[in-house]
Formats: structure tokens, C-alpha cells, sequence
């Protein structure tokens, strides 16, 4: 099952969204040990508070977490911008109302479970962008195990 | 798809090649030189000679000291409804406005639901002033985060065939329009406003000596995608909707 629902509409999908905060606390602050701020085993950070993401959680039938990204569009502030711009030199100031940065895309995968949620959520990402006339997704994506155990 | 198309390897020139999307380069670029909001009903004026769109508006609407509720719009529609809609405070209650704080998608105004009785009176009284018309909210965010709204009001299925298109047509005009508001209430320094990077630079220089797509990947060594994702950053800044024009801006402009 797919949901998406952006930070204000949060409390009509709020187990969706506890869920998958409670996701990205596990997996970026226990298992890839970022500098991530956890209150209460919630992983959320300003660009939720602040900015009203969209986001795109796939869950099992039973409504728990699977996997799930959040988006912005790159004319606010983005973590590319704000963040990660001074870890690559020349890396390039990214900036249009059709280029959106894709962050905290996280898994939380299960033995047993189907690959195919990771391909549900791709394909809904797609068909969003094409439904509003965004081109290109970007998002810096870090090789590690532990964001996909699977 | 059009033979030819994918020849040099570039997918950005899909969109670019869509004609009826796109229009003459300095009616985005003449909007850096605007002294007061009034400019911009020339330029929706421009725009509504290009495409079939009845009316444009846009809102500045987080709350600011420096700006005040008088300063914060710019409308096409008649006097007449504007007088209405700002001495009646319609912008608390209209439907198509909410849809801004809570979407950040576009949104087609015939998926709004009023929720109250104010709402839907604020969507009749619109209907009546512009009847047969529908619209799509374009939420706007500013560099600093800043909420902004353009709204597009047309004829219904012309706006549903043509959503995708008019919302990355008029997401890029109402970012420019929300921005021009920024810095006129003093929201911005020069160190705000992104300027081409070297791989931005290099990519639309290498266009300038006639290569495209691939070539230009290799010469860089850098994918197809990237040189993709550097060239729609530069064409957004630099006000074009096309490579050529932002080859030719960036050349007039001596970047290049």
C-alpha cells in the first residue's frame, strides 16, 4: 500500500507518518550512526517542520514501514543547498521549479519481503513528476548496507 | 515520438521541442528589471497572447513585516472581483488558496473539496464571475522557504489535457514573480541568488561550440543525466525555457 500526503495533511495519515519517522530514526541514526537529531525514537528535522515535504511511504499490508522518501522542490532550501554542497567540491548550485531533491529515502525491509514496494514507490515518484511537470529527481545517495539491509 | 529525437542522446530536448509550451525568452527575463508590481500584468498579458488562459494571480503569502497585505498580490482578474475578493478577505476562505498550505504539488481546482460553508461561497461567487473556468494552484517556495501561490484559471479541460505542462510552465514564471517579491520587501542578498556554477558554465559552453548530450558527457566526464540536470538548473537561471536561449543569454550576458 502507498501513501502520500505531505507534512501538513500528517495527522490524516498519522500512522503512516509516526511510522516512518520512527523508520528513519532507526536507520539513520542506530544503524548509519548520521548526525541526526532523535527525540522519542522519531527521526525530524526542520525541512519536515518547516517546509511542508511531500512524502512516499510504501507499507506492508498490516501498515507497518517499508520504505518511504521525502521531497522538495530545489527553489527552497534543500539539504543539497544547505548541507551536503560543502562535501563536494564543484558541485553544482542546483536550482529550477522542475528539478525536486529527493531525501531521507529509507528501507526497512524484512526477510521475505517483496523487492516490489521499492519499485511501487519508484513508479509513483515517476508518475507524480510526469502528472506536475517535474523533470529530474536528485538526491544524494550514500552505498550502504545498512539503508537496505536486503 | 518523433524520429530523431533521441540522435544526440538528449532527453531534455523533449520538452524544450514542445513549441506550444514554450515562448519568447524576454518575457521571463525583462522581470529582474521590474520597479513595481504592476509590470506583471503586462507580462501576463504576454503570456495570455500565448496560451489560451483567461486569468493569472499570485500571492506572497507568508506573513512578513515588510510586507503588507496590499503589497503582497498582483492580479489579471477584474477590478471589480479583486475589490471584492480583498474588501470580503476571501483569500482566508478561498478553497484554491488552502490548497497551497497544504499541498505542494500543483492542484487542480475541480479536486477541491470546500469544507465549509464560507468555501464554497468564495468557489460560487468565482464561478459566476468566470463562468465554464477551473484553475490549478501552483504552490510557490522561495529560496528562504517563503510561501507563495500563482493560480491559473482557464477553460476546464483545456487546464485537465494540459496540467503537467502549464504546471512546469507556470512553476518556473511564479518563482520569478515570488522571488521579485522577496527582494522587494528586502528578503534577499546578492549571496542568496544562485549564479551558474563551472559545470553549469562548462555545460552551455560546450553547447555554444555546436556539441550536444553525449559529447558533451564524455568531454566532461560526467553521465548523460548530469549534463541533463546542469543544463535545466542553468536554463532556470537564467530565464529561458530552452538550451539555445540560454546559450545565447548567457553569451549576451558574457558568462560564456
Amino acid at each position: 500500500m502507498l501513501k502520500v500526503f505531505t507534512y501538513s495533511e500528517k495527522m490524516r495519515n498519522y500512522r503512516s507518518y509516526e511510522n516512518m519517522v520512527h523508520a528513519r530514526a532507526n536507520i539513520f541514526h542506530k544503524r548509519m550512526n548520521w548526525d541526526v537529531v532523535v527525540e522519542r525514537e522519531r527521526e525530524e528535522d526542520d525541512y519536515d517542520r518547516e517546509h511542508n515535504p511531500l512524502y512516499i511511504v510504501a507499507e506492508r499490508p498490516d501498515g507497518s514501514h517499508v520504505t518511504s522518501m521525502r521531497l522538495l522542490p530545489t527553489t527552497g532550501p534543500t539539504m543539497l543547498r544547505d548541507i551536503f554542497y560543502k562535501f563536494f567540491p564543484g558541485c553544482p548550485d542546483i536550482y529550477a521549479s522542475n528539478i525536486w531533491e529527493a531525501t531521507r529515502y529509507c528501507a526497512t525491509f524484512k526477510k521475505g519481503d517483496s523487492l516490489a514496494y521499492t519499485g511501487e514507490l519508484f513508479v509513483r515518484l515517476s508518475e507524480i513528476c510526469l502528472g506536475s511537470g517535474i523533470d529530474i529527481v536528485t538526491g544524494v545517495f550514500f552505498q550502504s548496507d545498512a539503508a537496505c539491509p536486503e | 515520438m518523433r524520429p530523431g529525437k533521441h540522435r544526440n542522446g538528449d532527453l531534455s530536448v523533449e520538452h524544450e521541442e514542445n513549441k506550444p509550451y514554450s515562448m519568447d525568452g524576454s518575457i521571463l527575463q525583462e522581470i529582474e528589471s521590474f520597479s513595481r508590481k504592476e509590470n506583471f500584468l503586462s507580462t501576463f498579458d504576454k503570456i495570455k497572447e500565448v496560451f489560451p488562459i483567461r486569468n493569472i494571480s499570485y500571492v506572497f503569502l507568508s506573513e512578513h513585516p515588510n510586507i503588507k497585505a496590499e503589497d503582497s498580490f498582483i492580479s489579471t482578474h477584474s477590478p471589480e472581483w479583486q475589490k471584492l475578493y480583498y474588501e470580503k478577505n476571501f483569500v482566508q476562505h478561498d478553497p484554491a488558496v488552502k490548497a497551497a498550505f497544504n499541498s505542494i504539488l500543483p492542484v487542480s481546482w475541480k479536486d477541491l473539496r470546500c469544507k465549509s460553508a464560507k468555501e464554497k461561497q468564495v468557489m460560487n461567487l468565482f464561478r459566476e464571475h468566470e463562468p465554464s473556468s477551473s484553475g490549478i494552484t501552483l504552490p510557490l517556495r522561495g529560496l528562504r522557504g517563503e510561501l507563495g501561490i500563482l493560480t491559473i484559471t482557464a477553460q476546464e479541460t483545456h487546464l485537465i489535457e494540459n496540467k503537467a505542462n502549464y504546471s512546469r510552465l507556470f512553476s518556473q514564471v511564479g518563482t520569478y514573480v515570488h522571488e521579485w517579491f522577496a527582494r522587494q520587501a528586502g528578503l534577499r542578498d546578492e549571496i542568496s541568488t544562485p549564479s551558474l556554477s563551472s559545470r553549469e558554465k562548462q555545460c552551455l559552453a560546450l553547447y555554444a561550440d555546436g556539441h550536444m548530450g553525449l559529447k558533451v558527457a564524455e568531454k566532461l566526464g560526467v553521465s548523460e543525466a548530469a549534463v541533463r540536470l546542469y543544463l535545466t538548473s542553468a536554463r532556470f537561471k537564467l530565464q529561458t525555457q530552452t538550451t539555445c536561449g540560454a546559450v545565447a543569454r548567457a553569451i549576451r550576458l558574457g558568462i560564456i
